[in-house]
């Protein structure tokens, strides 16, 4: 695997712990660091966020 | 087979009251065409990795021929036939481009007719002359921010203090300002970082201006898994989220898909 490109909605479950699929994208998350892994975000998949106003 | 072919730009015009011939064709002129040749042929290429190009000089008025591998000839040919049909160099790549435009505007100058064919059978012959329009049009650049992530191998330099950073794309150089770079305390050198940077990207190709990049932010770069710095984030971004009940359906409506 060269890299795993994610989308809002990835984003959004990674963030928010309420989310029932938080969980799946934290250990998709984890399994990438620990591979090295890259992940790929477009442009407009942070605009998604930023919407909400969580960029950080 | 014979395996090498030619290119050849016929050039008739006058030069004063005397017909443009060998004998009234300046140094200057030819020096101005050979500079142009290669970018013919091999855009972008250095001489190194490129097939050998040789040169002859005929008369006709003026006859050009470069003579090189068969392969780029044909490829050169069929440059040729699309420049024939569409009358236009927005395709070509750059260098290539801006030979093309050279010719037009030599042709203007010096009321020159350029006539360019190759040695495969039945090529076109392309006709440059004042009346054509074969110009470049510079390409549309924009002011843009870029993030490159890799190894940096190299910092400093007395007059244009940059960082070197070795990316996937190859290494890339980026203007530092010498503060910046005497107070930085940490080591950056041979481990990865990230280095945000300013400066121009061509709007069609995506083709980043690596000869102008401005530094802007160096980021450290640590791909671990650390629960502790996601769960700072989780905290910040709570508030924001509480009320997205559907995901799915926020981002439908966010993208205006329903």
């Amino acid at each position: 695997m060269t890299g795993l490109l994610v989308d809002t909605g990835f984003l959004i479950r990674l963030l928010n712990e309420n989310e029932e699929l938080n969980r799946n994208a934290t250990d998709y998350y984890r399994f990438c660091l620990e591979r090295q892994i890259p992940i790929l975000r477009s442009t407009i998949a942070i605009c998604g966020i930023l919407c909400q106003g969580t960029g950080q | 087979m014979e395996k090498t072919g030619y290119i050849e730009i016929q050039i008739t015009g006058t030069k004063g009251a005397l017909p443009l011939t060998q004998d009234t064709y300046d140094i200057r002129e030819i020096r101005e065409l050979l500079d142009k040749a290669e970018d013919l042929l091999f855009p972008g290429q250095r001489a190194t990795g490129r097939p050998v190009i040789s040169y002859d000089i005929r008369e006709g008025s003026v006859v050009h021929r470069l003579r090189t591998s068969l392969q780029a000839v044909i490829g050169f040919t069929a440059v040729l036939s699309q420049l024939q049909n569409s009358q236009s160099t927005d395709f070509l790549e750059p260098p290539t481009a801006n030979a093309f435009d050279s010719f037009q505007q030599i042709a203007i100058r010096q009321d020159y007719v350029f006539q360019v064919t190759t040695s495969v059978v039945s090529a076109p012959i392309l006709r440059i002359d004042k009346t054509t329009r074969f110009f470049h049009e510079a390409p549309i650049c924009v002011d843009a921010e870029f993030y490159f992530y890799g190894e940096i191998t190299n910092m400093g330099g007395k007059t244009r203090p940059n960082f070197h950073i070795v990316t996937d794309h190859g290494t890339v150089l980026v203007q530092t300002p010498k503060d910046f770079l005497e107070q930085y305390e940490r080591n950056p050198l041979y481990k990865t970082f990230g280095l945000r940077a300013r400066g121009k990207q061509n709007v069609e190709t995506g083709e980043i201006d690596t000869a102008n990049l401005e530094f802007e932010e160096i980021i450290p770069y640590e791909p671990v898994f650390d629960e502790e710095y996601l769960q700072k984030l989780r905290d910040k971004a709570k508030d924001s989220w509480k009320d997205v009940v559907d995901p799915d359906e926020w981002l439908q409506q966010l993208r205006g898909t329903e």
